[in-house]
């Protein structure tokens, strides 16, 4: 015979009230456990949609990038490397560079793989008459881009290489001698097959004929020279605008760069208002989020100490009831010479036996009750990891703790009951 | 074993005083069983409790083998009745969700933990209860939860059993089982002090004495009886100051 199995008998004895006992405990332990789990069910559910989001913003982004990098490479190269002493009002006047440089400096820029610069054509560009049709032309002689180390695979060229034997019109000039794409043409005595009409580009490019750079540097009396090498240049803010006169400089020292700013700044700064314009929506997201979370903190913190108290106000009742059903009991047992430490025993050890049964329910209902509300979908092992061992810890000590602050009073006055008050009652 | 030296208990109740016990004096030696009779309120309870160390006297003495039990701390005399004296109640207090054998073991809570829990077997066995042990006392007949309550009591071996009318609800061949077991108690070397209205009751007492209105008078020994079972005298165990025939009444 042992206290522990007097515990035992009473719980086994009196079970309805050792099962209000237990829902009292799983009440209040269930509300700090399902309130946690809510808020970080609602953290990881942010967490989630905000990754989510971002996700989305960086495809997005990457997309667009794409459809920029289309939309300039529609527009033509942006960029143009020139001999260091070539005027630009000369350029601008003359509509081409007049100083020309090795085509060796193509081969460097290319080996160079600078990683803001794409689609390298080497050119020679000199305005002609055209002596068959008597037409001043913007004579170009390409030798197709430059292979850039480890990219542009599978990218389609801004501008194909021409063959030997063909020659590439620029729309207006093809509209003024009237040919077509695969027509003969007499370019200075020799014939040449028309390999295509370019679309319209609303520049002197228009007005040009390409041929390949070997048979216009032989007719320009320039062999092995060109005088520009046209370029794309990939810039993602518009910050980085500039740093490509320098990196070019630094490969090629005797030339300058030439940046048609307009069309890389605007492409850089329409990217960086769309990734601003996305950043926002996030933050806001995000706020909107917090704002909630905050709603609900404030909620928890009124609903969780009215858990506890309600709980542990119900759980005081019990024990009070249960100590005035066992005031005759406790009499015999205390006339007997049982002590009062052992009557206390007895009820504490029964009120923490009441708070951790209950605990345990109200730890797995709050946990579940939290989750499901918070929309997480977790196994079982993510969500003791989500609302953390600490807290489950504090939670499970709290039932048995409930239960032995609110049965103290009611075990204290039974423990100190008059025996001779009990056994004299008959 | 047990004596009382004028020993008086006063009630303060909210409009007046009652005095349950006036200059009561008792002794009672080992082997002698006691009868006290007297009407309802008259104090035989209070006289109990006060001999058992639960309530404390206004003023007097209450000596357990020569020990004042108020003296001693309340612990020290918790141990005490733990180890000393058995309890028999009219209402028996039985734990209702022990088993009778578990009930007979009760007492074993308050010892050191060196008791001899197989007593309890030999106990039921004694009181005719063993078909019983594992029954709850709701599945007990009256007979046999006082017979429980009474093996309780003797779970300890104490030296002195106090009965509160432990025949009070009971048919005749139970009082005569529980009476028996208390005349065997004492024959053993026990001493039992025995409140009861039951005429069945008085008449096994070695000492017939009579309460009335908080005061003891010491009755007879009861037809038969001239010697007690350790071969004394009943009358040399009988305290100078119960001898009178009757203590002055108090005044109306």
């Amino acid at each position: 015979m042992n206290l522990w199995r007097v515990m035992a008998g009473e719980i086994g004895y009196r079970k309805m009230s050792f099962a209000f006992g237990c829902v009292s405990a799983a009440v209040a332990v269930g509300a700090i456990t399902c309130s946690t789990a809510l808020l970080r069910g609602h953290d990881l559910r942010s967490e989630k949609l905000i990754e989510m989001k971002e996700a989305r913003t960086r495809a997005e982004m990457a997309r667009m990038e794409d459809d920029y990098r289309v939309i300039m490479k529609r527009m033509g190269y942006n960029v143009m490397i020139l001999h260091k002493d070539q005027d630009i009002a000369e350029l601008h006047a003359r509509g081409y560079p007049s100083l020309t440089m090795p085509e060796s400096y193509a081969e460097i820029l290319a080996a160079a793989g600078l990683p803001t610069l794409n689609h390298l054509l080497p050119v020679l560009q000199q305005r002609v008459l055209w002596p068959e049709t008597d037409e001043k032309i913007l004579l170009t002689g390409v030798r197709g881009q430059m292979q850039l180390p480890g990219r542009e695979g599978g990218r389609a060229p801004i501008m194909a290489p021409i063959p030997a034997g063909h020659a590439a019109l620029g729309n207006a000039i093809a509209a003024r001698v009237d040919v077509t794409a695969g027509e003969k043409i007499t370019l200075m005595g020799e014939s040449f097959t028309v390999e295509r009409v370019e679309a319209v580009r609303g520049t002197a490019d228009d007005m040009a004929v390409w041929v390949g750079l070997a048979k216009a540097q032989g007719w320009l009396n320039e062999p092995g020279r060109i005088n520009a090498i046209l370029a794309l240049e990939c810039v993602c803010h518009a910050e980085a605008l500039g740093q490509i006169v320098e990196q070019v400089t630094g490969v090629l020292p005797d030339t300058q760069v030439f940046e048609f700013t307009s069309k890389v700044q605007g492409r850089a700064e329409a990217r960086k208002r769309a990734t601003e314009t996305r950043q926002k929506a996030l933050q806001a997201e995000l706020e909107q989020r917090l704002g909630l979370r905050a709603e609900r903190q404030r909620l928890m913190a009124a609903v969780r100490p009215l858990a506890v108290a309600g709980a542990g106000l119900w759980m005081l009742l019990l024990a009070y009831g249960n100590a005035r059903d066992r005031r005759s009991e406790i009499g015999m047992l205390r006339a007997i010479g049982v002590r009062e430490k052992q009557i206390l025993v007895m009820f504490l050890g029964k009120a923490a036996l009441t708070g951790l049964a209950g605990g345990v329910v109200g730890i797995a209902i709050g946990l579940a009750a939290g989750f499901w509300a918070s929309g997480v979908a977790a196994a079982w092992q993510q969500m003791w990891w989500l609302v953390g061992g600490r807290t489950i810890l504090l939670v499970f000590m709290m039932g048995p703790l409930l239960g032995c602050l609110a049965t103290l009073w009611p075990a204290i006055r039974a423990a100190r009951l008059d025996p001779a008050a009990v056994l004299g009652e008959e | 074993m047990l004596e009382l030296r004028d020993v008086s208990k006063t009630y303060c109740g909210r409009k007046k005083e009652v005095a349950a016990l006036r200059k009561v004096s008792l002794r009672l030696e080992s082997g002698m069983l006691a009868a006290l009779q007297g009407p309802s309120g008259c104090g035989k309870t209070t006289l109990l409790l006060v001999a058992g160390g639960l309530l404390a006297p206004d003023s007097g003495e209450v000596l357990l083998d020569g020990v004042d039990l108020y003296s001693l701390s309340a612990e020290c005399r918790g141990r005490r009745r733990a180890t000393n004296i058995g309890f028999v109640f009219q209402q028996f207090h039985l734990i209702p969700y022990l088993t009778a054998v578990e009930n007979v073991q009760a007492p074993l809570l308050a010892s050191d933990g060196t008791a001899d829990h197989k007593y309890a077997e030999d106990l039921l066995e004694r009181f005719g209860l063993s078909a019983r042990r594992d029954h709850l006392p709701g599945e007990l007949s009256t007979g046999e939860k006082q017979r429980t309550a009474l093996a309780r009591a003797m779970m300890n071996r104490p030296g002195l059993i106090l009965a509160d009318e432990p025949t009070g609800n009971l048919d005749a061949a139970n009082a005569a089982i529980v009476l028996d077991a208390l005349e065997q108690f004492a024959e053993e070397g026990g001493a039992v002090l025995m409140a009861s209205h039951d005429e069945r009751a008085a008449a096994r007492g070695q000492q017939l004495w009579q309460m009335k209105d908080g005061c003891l008078n010491f009755l007879f020994f009861p037809t038969g009886v001239d010697k007690m079972p350790n071969g004394n005298s009943p009358s040399v165990n009988i305290f100078q100051g119960a001898t009178r025939p009757f203590c002055k009444q108090p005044k109306e």
